[in-house]
C-alpha cells in the first residue's frame, strides 16, 4: 500500500511555458482572452506587463502535482486552488504541495499545494483531499 | 461607492438552461499535450485529466459576439458589471467519477453569489458560479464554484 506520512512533501516541478504551449492550452480549453496571446494589449488596455499565463493552468500543474505523485494509487476527491498574483510569460515557475494531515485513518488526507515564482513569491496556492486505494 | 445595484444582485440564483457535452478522445489528448501531461492514460486520451474540465460548460458563440477582450461579450452586457477587465480567481471542485471519452456530461451552471471588495488597486467584484455536472446515466460527475473576478 502507498505510504503516506504528514509533512511529506510532494515531488516539485519546474514550468516554463512558452508562447506556443500557451496557445495550445487556450487553443484547447477554448479562451480567446487577449490577456493570453497578445502582448500589445495585455500592456496597453489590459495594464500587465507580459503576457498572462492562465491561472486554471497553475490549477492543472497542482493538480498534476498531486496525480503523478499518487500515481493511480489514489485518487483526488476534493481540489481548491485560488490566484494570488499574476504570473506571466517567461516566469520559471514550481508547483509542489505537502501532506497537511490525515483526515481517516491512513485512508484519506489532506494536502497543502502551491505553485511559486522564481523567488519563492507564492502566484497559486491550493489544497487537495485525496483517497488511497487498498491495492 | 457600491459598485453593485439592486439589478446585479437580482442575478443570484439565475440558473441556466443544461448544456450536453460529448467528451472525445482528441479533445483529451490536445489538452494533456498542452499542460505536458506526464500519465500514458491521459497523453493517448484514456481519461481526462482533472482540470480538463475547465471552460466546459461555457457557451460558444461566433467570433462577431466576442469583445473587444476576446471574451464572450453576451455575458458582460447581462451582467452589465461598472468594471469590464476579467481574471480567473480560483475554483473548488468536488469529483465523483472520473471522464472518459464517450462520456456524455450535462452541466447546469448557476449564479451562487456576487459581491464586491476593496483591492490593492482597486475595487472589486467577485462573481461566484456553480456548475453541477452529471453524466447520461444521472450520475454525479462533479461539481465545480467558480470564481471570477471583475477589476
Amino acid at each position: 500500500m502507498f505510504k503516506i506520512s504528514v509533512n511529506q512533501s510532494l515531488p516539485e516541478r519546474i514550468h516554463k511555458p512558452t508562447n506556443v504551449s500557451l496557445f495550445l492550452y487556450n487553443a484547447a480549453v477554448w479562451n480567446p482572452h487577449r490577456i493570453h496571446y497578445d502582448e500589445t494589449y495585455t500592456k496597453s488596455t489590459e495594464g500587465h506587463p507580459k503576457l498572462v499565463i492562465d491561472g486554471p493552468l497553475l490549477g492543472d500543474w497542482m493538480a498534476q502535482c498531486v496525480c503523478n505523485w499518487l500515481d493511480d494509487q489514489g485518487e483526488i476527491f476534493e481540489f481548491e486552488y485560488r490566484n494570488t498574483q499574476a504570473a506571466y510569460l517567461g516566469d520559471t515557475l514550481k508547483s509542489g504541495g505537502k501532506v497537511l494531515s490525515c483526515i481517516e485513518s491512513q485512508k484519506e488526507f489532506l494536502l497543502e499545494l502551491w505553485v511559486k515564482g522564481s523567488n519563492e513569491n507564492i502566484v497559486a496556492i491550493g489544497s487537495a483531499k485525496i483517497s488511497i486505494s487498498a491495492k | 461607492m457600491e459598485l453593485l445595484t439592486r439589478d446585479h444582485k437580482k442575478l443570484i440564483g439565475k440558473v441556466q438552461s443544461p448544456r450536453r457535452v460529448v467528451i472525445n478522445r482528441i479533445d483529451i489528448m490536445k489538452y494533456a499535450i498542452a499542460t505536458e501531461q506526464k500519465q500514458k492514460k491521459y497523453l493517448e486520451g484514456d481519461e481526462a485529466p482533472l482540470m480538463f474540465i475547465f471552460n466546459l460548460f461555457n457557451p460558444l458563440v461566433s467570433l462577431d459576439a466576442l469583445g473587444q477582450d476576446g471574451l464572450n461579450a453576451s455575458e458582460y452586457l447581462e451582467l452589465n458589471f461598472p468594471l469590464k477587465k476579467v481574471m480567473a480567481g480560483g475554483t473548488k471542485i468536488n469529483f465523483f467519477k472520473s471522464i472518459y471519452p464517450g462520456d456524455e456530461l450535462i452541466g447546469v451552471s448557476k449564479i451562487k453569489n456576487l459581491y464586491e471588495k476593496k483591492g490593492k488597486s482597486g475595487p472589486l467584484i467577485f462573481l461566484i458560479k456553480q456548475v453541477t455536472v452529471n453524466n447520461q446515466a444521472n450520475h454525479d460527475v462533479y461539481n465545480e464554484t467558480q470564481t471570477i473576478i471583475y477589476r
